[in-house]
């Protein structure tokens, strides 16, 4: 009776690890451009429409891979008022850490259309 | 008669006026105004390890256009904060800011591997991971300075909302750092030693 309870402990901590690991948000492949929208983004920080982001989390980093297009911004929302970013263009792939663009915390991932053809691209963010 | 042969006269004039002044205004846009030959990054840097949270963020990074990627090296610093250049299979560069501490990078903040165009070229004298932040009340802005620079490259110019360059920062050793960015910046342009200046790819705010 002991050992079955400590093999079914042992099966559910290894079905719940992986879930309580690490989170992951991604959009796209699709276009980002100047009527993107996902509805999460909050503006005025954030153009909306114009841009995609995931939901709130304790966010560690985020991914884009931009195949073709204009120029875009990758980086963070903290609230309406603040965010961070690092401009890209062309074909690229980048990653930006919170911290560095000046933000902590409970975040959103943020992807914003700026200029130029719509982008085809996909962008993820990992907890 | 003659009347009508000046105003076609300036009417041409003003046609290639206009043409040339696009012309120029393309070439700048491209970065085919730098007076650089060759399109290179001569300073080999510092090689460092990366381990930790920089090697996982590395990972997601390759395929096609860019294969596998490479060496790491240490190309600019300021106390533990680095500018790195990352090597590829391919050839082409990647960039990179974060913290290095006795030789290994235990953290890595921005990371850009440019594919199309490539860095360095004519199109992308510069390849810039400078922050744009906005902050409630305040215009959106430049706020931290940083990337490498192609041979050739003397400074990173400043760009306030006028259009002039308030102030520059000189390129060494293939790259540039400035963490205390004055306010009113607004994008970044790449100047070579006679003073032309072309913008830098993802600098606009």
């Amino acid at each position: 009776m002991r050992y079955r309870v400590a093999i079914g402990t042992t099966v559910v901590a290894l079905i719940i690890a992986p879930v309580s690991a690490a989170a992951t948000w991604s959009w796209g492949f699709n276009y980002l451009g100047n009527s993107s929208s996902n509805g999460n983004c909050m503006a005025p920080a954030v153009a909306v429409p114009g841009a995609v982001c995931s939901g709130w989390n304790y966010w560690n980093s985020n991914y884009m891979d931009k195949r073709g297009g204009g120029y875009v911004y990758l980086g963070w929302q903290k609230d309406a008022y603040t965010s961070g970013f690092i401009g890209v263009s062309g074909v690229t792939q980048v990653a930006t850490v919170p911290s560095t663009v000046g933000l902590g915390g409970y975040l959103k991932s943020a992807a914003e259309y700026v200029s130029g053809a719509a982008s085809y691209l996909q962008t993820q963010a990992y907890s | 008669m003659r009347n009508r042969l000046w105003r076609v006269a300036a009417g041409l004039a003003i046609v290639v006026g206009v043409g040339l002044f696009a012309l120029v205004a393309a070439a700048r846009e491209d970065g085919a105004g730098l007076a650089i030959e060759t399109w290179a990054v001569g300073s080999d840097g510092t090689p460092v390890e990366v381990e930790g949270q920089a090697a996982e963020l590395l990972g997601r990074f390759g395929g096609p256009g860019l294969d596998a990627l490479r060496g790491v090296s240490l190309m600019k610093s300021v106390g533990t904060n680095g500018v790195f250049r990352i090597a590829t299979t391919s050839g082409k560069s990647c960039a990179a800011v974060g913290q290095f501490e006795a030789g290994r990078v235990t953290q890595l903040g921005i990371v850009q591997c440019p594919i199309d165009p490539s860095f360095p070229s004519a199109e992308r004298p510069a390849l810039d991971l400078s922050v744009i932040t906005i902050a409630k009340g305040a215009p959106r802005g430049i706020t931290r300075v940083q990337g490498l620079a192609a041979d050739g490259v003397v400074s990173i110019g400043l760009v306030d909302a006028t259009g002039a360059i308030a102030a520059e920062v000189p390129t060494a050793g293939n790259a540039y750092l400035l963490e205390d960015v004055p306010p009113g910046i607004v994008g970044l342009v790449a100047l070579d030693k006679a003073g032309t200046a072309v913008p830098i790819q993802g600098s606009q705010t």
